[in-house]
């Protein structure tokens, strides 16, 4: 190749690559910007009305039955709702707001939204990390949420997560904020109210008794229940010799059971599959409620006695694919749920 | 010279500037090294001299001479490629695929991220296309000063790291996509592999002789060490980037490349010194010490 046609040929890549770098300035979009979809942040309200929080080029939403009708609240691109619950008459729908980008000083703002007139008024906040949220069933004027006092790493080797959670309740009526445990717990999740006498349900490690970190790492995630008069004496409800980590879970007390996620078996890449179960604590009797072969989570009961779940189709992928399922209390009749 | 007849015959040949020309053409598309080249060029020169001179022992005229003793030649191209050809077979070639695809790739997988995940990877498009064009522009304009083995190699290693980071961009585009970038970004780095192997086993050899063996057998050991030892390093910083935030602790992860490198340049000199035996003596622990790694990886 002589001199000149070289010359063209490099002048031509050149062009072809300041085209591809000009591209680059117009099309690039923040990472805020690309979320977009169904989040796993959902309720069912006592009403039947689905509420699920959606991001719309990263702006995160709440929406009620279908995403068609838009956002009946909608935030900044900068911002993300943790969680919503609805209260037991369906006619409240609680939920939390803070930054994305989370730290020690990030605030929580608790919002309280009318669902027939849709006055969004903001109840309270904290500078901490809260992460679920729960209506109290025997009193609509108590909400009780899980509070991270810190957002760190405590291993080099990790990322910088919520940390030391503790149960806590505000009164809506009293606008007074109570510290129920003091357990500051390395992990806590799945916030659930007894509706029938003063505690509440959460899933933690089993690690009260460890000795060593290999005692620690063989511990499991186990269901509790914490009297909110005496947290101390919790115990445990899930199967206590299981030897299952349970993630996220549903109390049915009326059936003496907990409907509760686990791993149920392992794809051929070695990506984890997560299903339903349910556990009879008087029979001991456990049975697996779906086969689906993904990532089922996040069980919650219908009032027309369906039990409402996330898939996401696209587990340990870059994005996640959420859909919503119902099944009756025994795991039959799946469906999807279209939006 | 002496070995052509006519050289014998006539003694010394004033070399014509037309010649010196013409062979200087044909010299430039060639990989050659400078040594190699100042003797290929004598070579050509005299071969054309001599040519020249029993044309116009034929009666040509000084002028008919000279263009008949060119054109019976071959052009300056032609020659060139096959004199190219016959001393580093393929090696043109796979040069021209591996710049060739590379660029096309750069753009491709840039474009991809861009449109399809939203990410513009705009630093890492211009060094993909500037060591592309690099590459491109050793193989079709070879600059005799580069075409020694270290550069050579330096820089088909820095294309190597360069599209290692393609292929992971190549992987990350949503499927079906990732696939076929995928499968290309494999395909360009396996080739930059091989090109790195033959470059400094078979192409720029050992200068002395009695060494050849034993220096390609410590090249091809040493490449594949450290093509190994490179990756390994890389999956466990990709393991800790996944799971923290970037740290000093990191930089005890150079620690292996470290040790490799040390232990490649104290071979070649030992080598260098003739004290063979004490060369392989670090070589075989080398591959003692990775054979142990692997078992006490496999054992945790």
């Amino acid at each position: 190749m002589n001199k000149k046609a070289f010359g063209l040929l490099t002048a031509l890549i050149g062009i072809v690559t300041i085209i591809f770098v000009g591209l680059g300035f117009v099309y690039e979009k923040s990472e805020n910007e690309k979320q977009n979809g169904l989040t796993a942040i959902f309720d069912v309200s006592a009403t039947g009305v689905i509420a699920t929080v959606r991001f719309e080029k990263g702006k995160a939403g709440i929406y009620l039955n279908t995403k068609d009708d838009g956002p009946i609240v909608q935030f900044p691109v900068e911002q993300k709702i943790l969680d919503i619950s609805f209260s037991n008459d369906g006619k409240r729908l609680a939920y939390v707001v803070s930054e994305k980008e989370s730290s020690s000083d990030s605030i929580s703002d608790v919002h309280l939204l009318d669902i027939d007139t849709k006055a969004d008024i903001l109840a309270f906040s904290v500078t901490a990390i809260i992460t679920e949220l729960a209506f109290d069933p025997k009193n609509p004027d108590k909400l009780f949420y899980l509070q991270a006092d810190v957002f760190t790493n405590y291993s080099p080797i990790t990322g910088k997560r919520p940390h030391d959670f503790d149960v806590h309740s505000y009164n809506l009526d009293n606008k007074t904020q109570t510290r129920h445990t003091d357990l500051k717990k390395y992990g806590m999740q799945s916030l659930h109210v007894s509706a029938t006498d003063e505690s509440v349900f959460v899933q933690m490690d089993d690690d009260e008794n460890v000795q060593s970190a290999d005692e620690l790492f063989a511990s499991y995630q186990r269901i509790f229940k914490i009297p909110l008069d005496m947290p101390d004496e919790k115990e445990i409800i899930s199967n206590p010799t299981g030897q299952q980590d349970i993630y996220d879970f549903l109390v049915l007390p009326e059936l003496d059971e907990i409907i509760y996620q686990a791993v149920g078996g392992t794809k051929s890449n070695g990506t984890y599959e997560y299903e339903l179960f349910s556990f009879n604590w008087e029979t001991n009797q456990t049975k697996q409620l779906t086969r689906l072969k993904e990532y089922a989570a996040k069980p919650i009961l219908g009032s027309n006695q369906k039990i409402y779940f996330l898939v996401d189709l696209n587990f340990a992928g870059r994005t996640p694919d959420y859909t919503i399922y119902q099944m009756d209390l025994d795991g039959e009749n799946i469906v999807e749920i279209l939006w | 010279m002496d070995e052509w007849p006519c050289a014998k015959e006539h003694g010394r040949i004033d070399m014509k500037p037309e010649f010196i020309r013409f062979v200087t053409g044909i010299v430039r598309q060639t990989d050659c090294n400078r040594e190699e080249r100042e003797d290929l060029y004598e070579e050509l020169l005299t071969h054309l001299e001599c040519s020249f001179i029993d044309y116009q022992k034929k009666g040509y005229s000084e002028e008919e001479a000279m263009r008949t003793a060119m054109t019976n030649f071959g052009t300056e191209q032609e020659v060139g490629d096959q004199l190219q050809e016959a001393m580093y077979p393929y090696r043109k070639g796979m040069m021209l695929g591996l710049s060739v695809a590379s660029l096309l790739f750069a753009y491709s997988v840039y474009a991809s991220q861009l449109f399809i995940m939203g990410d513009a990877h705009i630093l890492w498009l211009i060094l993909a296309v500037l060591i592309g064009m690099a590459v491109l522009f050793v193989t079709v304009r070879p600059v005799t000063s580069l075409n020694r083995r270290l550069w050579m190699n330096g820089l088909l290693l820095v294309h190597l790291f360069v599209y290692f980071y393609g292929l992971l961009l190549a992987t990350d585009v949503l499927p079906p996509y990732s696939v076929g970038l995928t499968i290309i970004a494999v395909l360009i780095l396996l080739l930059g592999i091989i090109l790195i192997y033959r470059t400094t086993i078979y192409d720029y050899p050992s200068k002395r002789p009695a060494l050849w063996k034993d220096a390609k057998r410590l090249h091809f050991i040493n490449i594949t060490l450290g093509i190994l030892v490179v990756f390994v390093t890389l999956f466990f910083l990709w393991a800790l980037l996944l799971f923290s935030e970037v740290s000093s602790i990191f930089l005890l992860l150079l620690i292996p490349i470290g040790l490799w490198m040390l232990s490649y340049a104290v071979q070649m000199r030992l080598l260098a010194n003739q004290k063979v035996t004490w060369a392989y003596a670090i070589v075989f622990t080398q591959i003692a010490a990775v054979v142990v790694m692997i078992f006490l990886v496999r054992g945790i």
